[in-house]
């Protein structure tokens, strides 16, 4: 293949990736050293914006709910939607009803969720209270949402048990996995759990790495729970970093802080990209030709 | 083992269910029942909620503005990664340098770009066009679609690349008759993102639109949402509305990807 | 090999012509509605007027019969396009976006803020001074045009000011034993101990967003405590009145819902609508949300006072300012036109339509029969009486901070309430938050 022939197929990508995230990546690599209230001109500031970032507790806060978020993406969210994935790729009876009915919270919307959630976590009228009180444990009932301890938490539980992406982008790389392999299993006497073990996970390696970065991008964009379910309080407790950017850039309109955070925010999905990939030592399989 | 299993699939049925069924429930009710009591059943099932959508704005209208952005939006976008993805099969200069500057933008929190993606739109004269929403959309979730069709690729065995050359096939007649027939579980994935993704959006639908015209359905549910009034149930009606082709398209969709779970491996 | 070739090239070009296309289809499109700036002398001008006032609510449907009602009068010559985005918040991002690629709406309106004038200082929007003659300008009130004026230009136009006055259930009041409303805050903090001791939650506030409930009821504090300018622009925050007025605060809070921790306007509204809470201090698009059993139960009274004469017996907090702002124009014939349309807007039969059917209480001059009064319902008339007998007024705290103090005030206020902040380090917090 001439590198001509590549870049036919190269070309179509990197339009888009200039026009969608390498322009708008300089302008908010500019905007982060300028003072900007969105109208008015630009105030160099060098890099005041960032020595704000670093002394405001709010900041600090948004960052440990983020990488908090991020954690219960890759240890919580993502095994869910494995094991989800691999119940229904030995096609139990029902299997595709379940395939829809999984998906189904996906295809809601976020304020739909946010609402339910906020009802159901709710101080006197939510489920998980009253639920608490009929079983006589009063004392388990808990203002899940405005004590600083359990929000940011609260806000994650919608996007832990919705698994229905994670779960589809598992069971499409299972689709590629060799029949043959589990019938050389089955021959050696091989149970469903050992299968699972040795011959379905190992091969959807790529879809787990695939996953965690999904997830953690996700964590990293995610505003609306927070927003809609806590308003990122009390006192800031759950706010994360899109919480932050968002309002930093519509209700206090400092757009060079609002693109500060932007900036801290993918270098923080980078970081926790190393991280996860060092510790996993997953690298991402390489093309031969 | 086995029970347990049951146990645990019913649970989890629950926890998935629970959101459309309340969905349903809530979109009957009046604004007050809904706070006075937001799990009892209504009183009066209040059938005027979806009267009121249906009849105060031109819902077809709008679900037409939608499924047009949702359609275009993933063509563009599947189209796009798929042949970036196949480039990606062959080793060539900075091979990884490419990748890394086409994938990167997965971290970036788009939610920062909302001045630039107007300005961009803008530039390109598509302000208020449907066309420039779906142009974003796609934009905007391309690492993504690259990183699924890409994995799914990769999990092509390359033989099948040089079996092709062998038997004399160009370049371009081994991703039109080799590589795309057995790629499509990866696209189709990547489509039902694409398409969920386009459906559901908000932020750059109300930034770039304005008109009636290019009024998408999520802008619209809107309306019951205001800072003066907001009835949830009437917008809750409006979702389950908008519930409906999304979930008509991941059935048919997944059952496309599924489809090779039948079929078996890649030849 | 070749013809392969051209395959691919045939696709590659179809998605560029997808999208060149595209473009086409957008210019064509923007030509058409945005034309009239040259062309043939007798075209119809064409205003594109951007607003989040849908006809799902009271105003939006006043807004769209007067609006219809000009394009009528003016067919051929004058059309108003109404383009609605109903998420306040996002509008006026989007507003301030456009006025930045220098694509200023026509029309628009947002809500007016001493400590953010970036809209005006962009030098986009249209100086309606020149506009201004007697007939107009006999319209407002000189204060109002005054506080427009931004280095003497008025580019807004007055249009809403919504006076927020204390919502009580009558009939709550009744069950605990009260017979009016309070006319003192010793009498107010007696009142929610006496509902409270009923079984009554006495108030309804809140902390989310803009936590708008509960800066209604910071702000009439503070100012009966230190007169209504006491949150001027310059004027320092950290101060043992406003100290004082956050130490009440933090005390109402104990006659408040348990929701109302980290709850938005919704669910404190709400608790009040259903009968949850006895008082809720809001504007006048509540009434709206009324149910008709409750209507009779309703009273509307004024704030109450510390009786020491800081501040008048029967003064008001407001909402924002909210008028209307117009783009810069380049025809002359487009310039006359915004100012028709505006005028229009602001005549006294459009002001009765906004107040009496939309439930907007409005900067211009409106003097309203008892006939009238009567048809817009029992708490609108009751409504505007007390508001228009207001000797004094100030703007709620979160619509005149700086922009970051705006922000960063519900999670003060929470702060606050949780015992993280005292009152001390809550103003001193505030204070540096607006600097």
């Amino acid at each position: 293949m001439t590198s001509r022939q590549i870049y036919i197929y190269l070309a179509p990508a990197l339009l888009f990736t200039a026009l969608f995230f390498i322009f708008p990546l300089v302008f908010l690599l500019y905007v982060s050293v300028q003072e900007w209230n969105g109208i008015g001109s630009m105030n160099f500031v060098a890099f005041d914006n960032f020595r704000y970032l670093l002394g405001d507790p709010v900041f600090k806060a948004a960052m440990i709910n983020t990488a908090l978020w991020i954690l219960a993406g890759i240890l919580l969210h993502t095994p869910l939607g494995l094991l989800m994935a691999l119940l229904l790729f030995r096609k139990p009876r029902g299997w595709k009803l379940f395939r829809v009915l999984f998906f189904l919270p996906n295809v809601i919307s976020t304020t739909a969720l946010a609402f339910l959630w906020y009802f159901v976590l709710h101080v006197s009228l939510g489920l998980v209270n009253n639920l608490f009180k009929s079983v006589g444990l009063e004392s388990w009932a808990h203002p899940w949402l405005s004590d600083p301890g359990t929000a940011v938490f609260a806000n994650m539980i919608p996007f832990v048990l919705y698994i229905g992406f994670t779960m589809v982008i598992f069971l499409t790389q299972m689709t590629t996995i060799s029949p043959d392999l589990y019938e050389a299993a089955e021959i050696d006497g091989a149970t469903n759990v050992q299968k699972d073990r040795y011959i379905t996970i190992p091969m959807v390696k790529g879809a787990i790495a695939i996953n965690v970065i999904f997830n953690t991008a996700f964590c990293l964009k995610m505003f609306e729970y927070p927003l809609l379910m806590t308003g990122g309080g009390p006192a800031d407790s759950s706010i994360n970093m899109s919480l932050y950017i968002y309002r930093e850039m519509i209700t206090a309109n400092r757009y060079g802080i609002s693109m500060s955070a932007g900036l801290m925010a993918i270098l923080m999905g980078a970081v926790a990209m190393l991280l996860v990939f060092g510790a996993l030592g997953l690298t991402e399989r390489r093309g031969k030709a | 083992m086995k029970w347990l299993r049951f146990g645990f699939k019913m649970l989890f049925l629950l926890v998935t269910m629970v959101p459309f069924l309340w969905l349903i429930l809530a979109s009957f009710k009046t604004n007050q029942e809904l706070f006075a009591a937001p799990f009892s059943f209504p009183k009066r099932w209040m059938i005027e909620n979806y009267e009121a959508v249906l009849s105060s704005h031109p819902i077809p209208h709008y679900f037409f503005n939608s499924i047009f952005i949702a359609i275009v939006s993933t063509l563009l976008g599947v189209i796009v990664a798929t042949l970036v993805s196949y480039a990606f099969m062959y080793t060539f200069k900075f091979k990884s340098g490419w990748l890394l500057l086409i994938t990167f933008g997965i971290f970036i929190p788009t939610n920062a770009f909302i001045v630039p993606y107007y300005f961009i739109v803008n530039w390109l004269g598509l302000y208020d066009t449907l066309l420039g929403v779906a142009l974003v959309y796609a934009g905007v979730s391309l690492p993504l679609s690259v990183l699924i069709v890409k994995t799914y690729m990769d999990s092509i065995q390359h033989e099948i690349l040089e079996a092709s050359f062998i038997d004399g096939a160009s370049v371009h007649r081994t991703f039109f008759q080799v590589i795309l027939p057995v790629s499509y579980p990866g696209m189709t994935t990547a489509s039902i993102f694409l398409m969920i993704t386009a459906w559901n959006e908000l932020l750059f639908a109300s930034l770039l639109t304005q008109s009636e015209a290019t009024r998408t359905l999520q802008v619209a549910i809107r309306f019951f949402l205001t800072t003066f009034s907001a009835n949830y149930p009437v917008a809750f009606a409006a979702m389950v509305i908008a519930i409906i082709p999304t979930i008509v398209i991941y059935s048919l969709l997944s059952e496309k990807i599924i489809g090779g779970l039948t079929a078996g491996a890649v030849k | 090999m070749k013809r392969k070739w051209l395959n691919v090239k045939a696709t590659l070009i179809l998605v560029l012509i997808v999208i060149v296309a595209g473009c086409g289809a957008g210019n064509t499109k923007e030509s058409a509605t945005g034309g009239g700036n040259g062309a043939a002398p007798k075209q119809q001008v064409e205003l594109s007027m951007l607003s989040s006032w849908s006809t799902d609510t009271e105003r939006g449907r006043a807004l769209h019969a007067v609006v219809e009602k000009f394009n009528q009068e003016n067919e051929g010559n004058i059309k108003v396009k109404l383009d609605i985005n109903a998420d306040w918040p996002s509008l006026q991002q989007k507003v301030k976006t456009m006025i930045a690629a220098g694509q200023t709406p026509d029309l628009f309106n947002y809500n007016f803020n001493p400590n953010d004038l970036s809209r005006q200082e962009s030098g986009e929007l249209l100086d309606f001074n020149p506009f201004m003659n007697e007939e107009w300008k006999s319209r407002f009130t000189e204060q109002d045009l005054q506080a427009m004026t931004v280095d003497g230009q008025l580019t807004s136009i007055p249009f809403e000011k919504a006076g927020i006055l204390f919502y009580y259930n009558k009939e709550l009041f009744a069950q605990a034993g009260i017979e009016s409303f309070p006319a003192t805050w010793d009498e107010f903090f007696q009142v929610c101990e006496q509902l409270k001791s009923a079984g009554i939650t006495p108030i309804s506030l809140m902390t989310s967003d803009d936590a708008w409930h509960t800066t209604n009821l910071f702000t009439y504090l503070a100012a009966s405590i230190a007169g209504t300018s006491v949150f001027e622009p310059g004027q320092s925050l950290d101060t043992p009145e406003v100290t004082q007025a956050a130490q009440y605060l933090k005390q109402m809070f104990e006659y408040t819902t348990p929701d109302a921790l980290g709850g938005n306007y919704s669910v404190s509204s709400n608790n009040f609508l259903i009968g949850n809470t006895a008082m809720i201090i809001d504007g006048p698009w509540l009434i709206g949300s009324i149910s008709e059993e409750m209507i009779p139960s309703i009273g509307i009274a004024a704030s109450p006072t510390f009786g020491d004469g800081k501040v008048q017996p029967g003064f008001t907090v407001t909402d924002a300012h909210t008028p209307w702002s117009a783009a810069k124009q380049t025809s002359p014939e487009k310039e006359e036109a915004v100012v028709q349309f505006l005028k229009f807007m602001t005549s006294e039969e459009s002001s009765k339509t906004f107040t009496i059917d939309g439930r907007i209480l409005l900067s211009m001059r409106l003097e309203l029969n008892e006939e009238e009064v009567s048809e817009a319902g029992p708490i609108l008339g009751q409504y505007i009486k007390t508001n228009s007998e207001a000797p004094e007024s100030i703007v709620n705290i979160v619509r005149i901070l700086k922009p970051a103090a705006t922000s960063k005030l519900p999670s003060l206020l929470e702060g606050l309430i949780l015992d993280k902040f005292t009152p001390e380090e809550f103003a001193k917090e505030l204070e540096a938050a607006n600097l």
